[in-house]
């Protein structure tokens, strides 16, 4: 009885149980066990309206800047403005492209408004490093990434 | 007369004693009826739910990898947006499974002649028709989804994207493990301009 507490009175757990068995049938039936996503390319005859221009000359500072990577079978060079550096790929590969990673950072602090940087592949160059370079690159709001063949 | 406790209802005369013993206890002192213990059940359940529920995606799944294709990783990639798909192998070129285009022996292949996909600029051009018959009035937004090993060279790319730039696919989509961390904005959802994070 209430009154004593005696008695003991179990919750009705069927209607949970069915419940969270439809879920998880639900849920299991439309889980995307591969998460997949997009690195977007914007071939160099593409639309240039989304590159950031300059409206003002105090935004030219913050806009200019010549940014190009050109990757090759064995290694990757960063140009800013005709200035190289060349690390190997094997480098890169081991410290997880930490340079391009340190270029991108250093170019965004001098360039904060630029938004496009031009990728030079050679024939040879494996696809997995240029994603890894544009990975890179996106993860510092580059996002107008333009690939060019190395001959053009 | 004090209260006494009330007796058998059977006469004692047929009063059996061990019969009284057994129907009072039935089954030889055992419990008809035993409670199965749901806790653990229901934790587990609770844990498969939540798994389930952090790793769901309302868009589903875009494109149907390639089990011979292992594709590159990416931390900062964008949500896939349904296009074409286009795979490149080292031995072809496939659009929607279909194949459209011979990569074997590509280094002797010319670019002035038999570098081009016709089979593949075919496809890409109807593809285009539908598209713009089927929204009239917005602009062909040139996406195409294009998927790879990631230990392929540039060069069987480099062929598969000179067509599709050739018939204005401009935006593509590389396909790279991982999840997407920036969404196209709304404004123009066939460009491929940053988003929100």
């Amino acid at each position: 009885m209430a009154g004593g507490g005696g008695d003991k009175y179990n919750l009705n757990l069927v209607p949970f149980i069915d419940l969270f068995s439809t879920l998880v049938i639900f849920l299991l039936s439309t889980a995307v066990w591969e998460q997949l996503a997009a690195v977007p390319v914007n071939l160099g005859n593409s639309d240039q309206n989304k590159v950031n221009m300059p409206t003002s000359k105090e935004e030219a500072k913050l806009v200019k800047g010549d940014l190009k990577v050109f990757i090759k079978k064995d290694s990757v060079e960063l140009f800013d403005q005709g200035r190289s550096t060349r690390f190997t790929r094997e480098d890169l590969v081991g410290s997880q492209f930490a340079a391009v990673v340190q270029f991108a950072d250093d170019a965004r602090l001098k360039y904060p408004l630029k938004n496009d940087v031009v990728l030079q592949v050679d024939d040879d160059a494996v696809y997995e490093d240029i994603v890894a370079v544009m990975d890179k690159f996106l993860g510092r709001d580059f996002d107008q990434l333009v690939v060019m063949g190395a001959e053009f | 007369m004090g209260i006494t406790k009330p007796g058998f209802h059977l006469h004692s005369r047929w009063d059996l004693p061990s019969f009284r013993k057994r129907h009072g206890k039935p089954l030889g002192g055992r419990k008809v009826s035993e409670e199965l213990n749901l806790t653990a059940m229901i934790d587990m359940f609770s844990v498969i739910v939540l798994f389930l529920m952090t790793t769901f995606s309302a868009t589903g799944d875009i494109l149907v990898t390639n089990p011979a294709i292992k594709l590159p990783t990416a931390a900062n990639a964008f949500l896939l947006q349904r296009s074409p798909i286009v795979t490149v192998f080292e031995k072809g070129v496939l659009i929607e499974g279909l194949q459209v285009g011979d990569n074997s022996e590509i280094q002797s292949k010319v670019e002035d002649s038999d570098w081009e996909l016709p089979l593949l600029k075919e496809q890409l051009r109807s593809y285009r028709a539908f598209f713009e018959s089927a929204d009239a009035g917005v602009p062909f937004p040139g996406r195409v989804i294009l998927q790879a090993d990631k230990k392929l060279n540039f060069v069987y790319l480099k062929r598969a994207m000179y067509t599709l730039v050739e018939e204005g696919y401009t935006n593509i989509d590389l396909v790279v493990q991982g999840e997407a961390i920036f969404r196209p904005s709304a404004e123009t959802p066939a460009g491929s301009d940053a988003g929100a994070r």
